[in-house]
């Protein structure tokens, strides 16, 4: 009580007028920020203040998701691209790809320590976890979905629709029927992220670069052609494998609570589609991103209980990190990083911590929510 | 380099006959080989271990054939390495498939540890464990644990929720589950001593000189699951409806303790009196109830605690026997001893470990030991 009270006074204080002799005394202080000069600091000596500067109210319905006592903290860098983070509630940990970097890490929640899980990855790049507690990654360099099982093994989801090879599955959404539903774009392509295709192809103008090089000795190198449109599939627990949407770029995909609807990237934006059976119906723009006039692009993303999509932004400094859209499309709030962040999970014992894989960087904050679904 | 030859010059000497041997007689006698004794866990001064320790010596001198069959299950090259030391009582082992890291208990210090695979570090996973004492991972690959503290049976879920299986039979609490197997069928089989009555390993029951009150992890003791132990050494067979069978009851045989199945669940093994028992599993029962083994070896009690069966069916079990005989025995399915491992330690239990599943980890009293081998565990956890 003496706490609160104490809390209260000061909010009071600082929200009140200052008289003119209490402003001669006031040395109020801005706190260092992403777009400070000097910039925040982010080491083990880093001193965050409560509410952190960098998490921005934009509406007031952001507060009910807020946790105002909760700072940015990084957790992990020196990484070379990091994605696909995802939360194992069997296991107390997050995974995380760094997709270039060929190496998939975890975060031990116990100890705060980041390890080398899976050396090579393979370039795996989005990563889940089941309604059953399996882990489902995408691995750009053989292209291909795969499931890690509860003994270890490891099975081989999809690797072509109709005989033809995936160009490069990129991130998943689990549903409770036991179908995952994936994107497949092309981004696995890239020499950086996978390997290019064998001669011409859309990251290997003249066909100059040699896709045979740099292979993690596996042998294993799945298509040297991608040979199909970039389109969502779902995967039935049959084997099946259908498409879902087709025509534009996708990238990040996940449900809304009640898994009605697929927030999925399309192009340069969010859409949304009601899930009606095992099918997609009514594709509409959710939201473009823009907030104050600055595009912050898309990636991957989660959506909270309430149905808050909180989805990682691909932006200039000051709007690169996080943007949290309400069910309407509407921006609530946005999380300020120093690097643009691709993806980020929901995580921890109670699933109330955001965790956002920033290209070098990983970073967590605590929110007032949890995450929907597994994981 | 000059160490090297100052070694050999001193290997050299000492292998040279005496001066006066060699005047005497016209031809050299052949130099007698001097051979060396690796230290072991019997040897005067004893096998040292941790990060001073010496080279090991392979073969491993703590590892014991008793039958030519046990070599076709040992690597040579490889040595028993401890992996830590300090607990008060390690418990419990089993093999996360999903998260390749190792858990075990400490019952008496309250906490749940785990072992990072691809580091090699220990973690306290969960604390306070509520005296955590065996674990498992289910077919589905969630963890099973008995909490001696609270008398019961948890299981926790894939998305981190924990759901009781089990701390009651017929309307009366269970003594404190023990060891817990599960069935592929998606029963869960434990064993119900008492040993959870004991103060450190979880809490005394009332009416005695001991408080349970006092040491309660913050619970409050009129949460802390049954206050009397009542119900016999049951072994139980949890079904996936929920309901709650004795699968054995304690007639003719001291409690229960650690319990396993062979490899195609068509046997269960447990652990009772200071010996090794096996069942046929028909269905939900347990039929033909015999002796597997005594568990002595050149007369010594090797008393058992857990066991894990391998793919060929062998019986890990592990030994509390006087020093040269603790560790683990090994059991072929006839119940003939083929090999033994000598610790330094009493060892409670054990688990095949690893992304391959073909690494034997103890739990040794105070310390984790581990040794690679040429088979893999029969179950998963």
């Amino acid at each position: 009580m003496t706490d609160l009270s104490r809390r209260t006074l000061l909010a009071g204080a600082a929200a009140a007028l200052p008289t003119a002799a209490l402003a001669q005394r006031a040395q109020l202080a801005a706190p260092v920020t992403v777009i400070s000069n000097p910039p925040r600091s982010w080491g083990p000596d880093a001193i965050n203040t409560y509410p952190d500067p960098d998490v921005i109210v934009l509406d007031p319905s952001f507060g009910a998701v807020n946790e105002g006592h909760g700072a940015i903290k990084r957790v992990g860098t020196n990484y070379q691209w990091a994605e696909g983070p995802a939360w194992c509630g069997e296991g107390q940990y997050v995974v995380f790809s760094d997709v270039m970097g060929d190496v998939q890490y975890r975060y031990i929640w116990d100890t705060g320590i980041v390890t080398p899980f899976r050396r090579p990855s393979f370039n795996s790049n989005g990563n889940a976890f089941d309604f059953q507690g399996r882990q489902i990654s995408g691995q750009d360099f053989p292209r291909r979905v795969v499931r890690w099982e509860h003994d270890g093994s490891m099975t081989i989801i999809a690797d072509n629709y109709q005989g033809k090879a995936l160009n490069s599955p990129n991130d998943f959404a689990v549903h409770p029927d036991g179908s995952i539903w994936f994107t497949d774009p092309l981004y696995g392509g890239q020499l950086s992220e996978g390997h290019v295709d064998q001669g011409n192809g859309p990251f290997n103008a003249g066909g100059l670069l040699n896709p045979m090089i740099g292979n993690p000795g596996s042998g294993i190198i799945g298509s040297l052609h991608q040979v199909l449109p970039t389109q969502i599939y779902r995967w039935d627990p049959s084997g099946s494998l259908e498409i879902v949407a087709t025509g534009q770029v996708p990238n990040g995909l996940a449900f809304s609570p009640d898994y009605k609807k697929l927030y999925f990237v399309w192009g340069a934006n969010l859409a949304v589609a009601d899930v009606v059976g095992k099918g997609l119906q009514n594709i509409r723009t959710f939201t473009d991103g823009m907030i104050d006039g600055v595009k912050c692009g898309f990636d991957g993303h989660r959506v909270d209980v309430q149905g808050n999509v909180w989805s990682g932004s691909t932006a200039p400094l000051g709007y690169c990190g996080v943007t949290i859209w309400n069910p309407a499309g509407k921006a609530i709030g946005r999380i300020r990083l120093p690097e643009t962040c691709a993806n980020l999970t929901f995580c921890g014992p109670k699933r109330d911590w955001l965790f956002m894989t920033a290209s070098q960087s990983v970073y967590l904050i605590r929110t007032n929510t949890q995450g929907a679904g597994p994981f | 380099m000059p160490d090297l030859s100052r070694r050999t010059v001193l290997a050299g000497a000492a292998a040279l006959p005496p001066t006066r041997a060699f005047a005497q007689a016209p031809a050299t006698p052949p130099a007698e080989p001097v051979f060396g004794i690796p230290p072991s866990v019997v040897t005067n001064p004893p096998r040292q271990w941790g990060p001073g320790a010496p080279p090991p010596f392979n073969p491993d001198p703590d590892i014991i054939r008793a039958d030519n069959s046990f070599g076709g299950l040992l690597i040579g090259q490889e040595t028993i390495r401890r992996l830590s030391t300090g607990y008060h009582l390690a418990e419990g082992p089993a093999w996360s498939g999903i998260g390749n890291f190792v858990i075990f208990s400490d019952v008496k210090n309250d906490t749940l540890y785990r072992y990072i695979w691809e580091t090699g570090q220990f973690t306290a996973y969960r604390k306070p464990s509520f005296n955590t004492n065996g674990n498992t991972f289910d077919h589905q690959g969630r963890q099973i644990s008995t909490q001696d503290f609270f008398r019961r049976v948890v299981r926790w879920e894939a998305d981190g929720a924990m759901t009781i299986i089990a701390d009651k039979f017929d309307g009366k609490p269970l003594n404190s589950p023990n060891d817990v197997a599960p069935h592929k069928d998606g029963s869960i089989w434990f064993t119900d001593p008492t040993f959870g009555g004991a103060m450190a390993e979880g809490h005394p029951d009332e009416g005695t000189l001991r408080d349970p009150a006092i040491g309660n992890s913050g619970v409050g003791i009129q949460l802390a699951g049954g206050m009397k132990q009542q119900l016999p050494t049951n072994v139980y067979r949890w079904d996936p409806s929920g309901r709650l069978e004795v699968a054995l009851a304690p007639e003719n045989g001291g409690a229960p303790n650690g319990l396993c199945f062979s490899p195609d669940y068509t046997k269960l093994y447990v652990i009772r009196g200071g010996g090794i028992f096996v069942a046929d599993v028909q269905g939900a029962k347990l039929a033909n109830l015999r002796v597997f083994t005594d568990c002595r070896v050149d007369g010594v009690r090797c008393g058992p605690d857990g066991m894990r069966a391998d793919k060929a069916g062998n019986i890990w079990s592990s030994s509390a026997g006087p020093l040269g005989y603790a560790g683990v025995t090994c059991w072929n399915p006839a119940g003939k001893l083929i090999g033994r491992i000598r610790l330094p330690e009493t060892c409670a239990n054990l688990a095949f470990v690893g992304p391959k599943r073909d690494h034997l980890f103890m739990c040794a009293n105070s310390s984790i030991y581990m040794l690679r081998l040429n088979i893999q565990g029969a179950a998963p956890g």
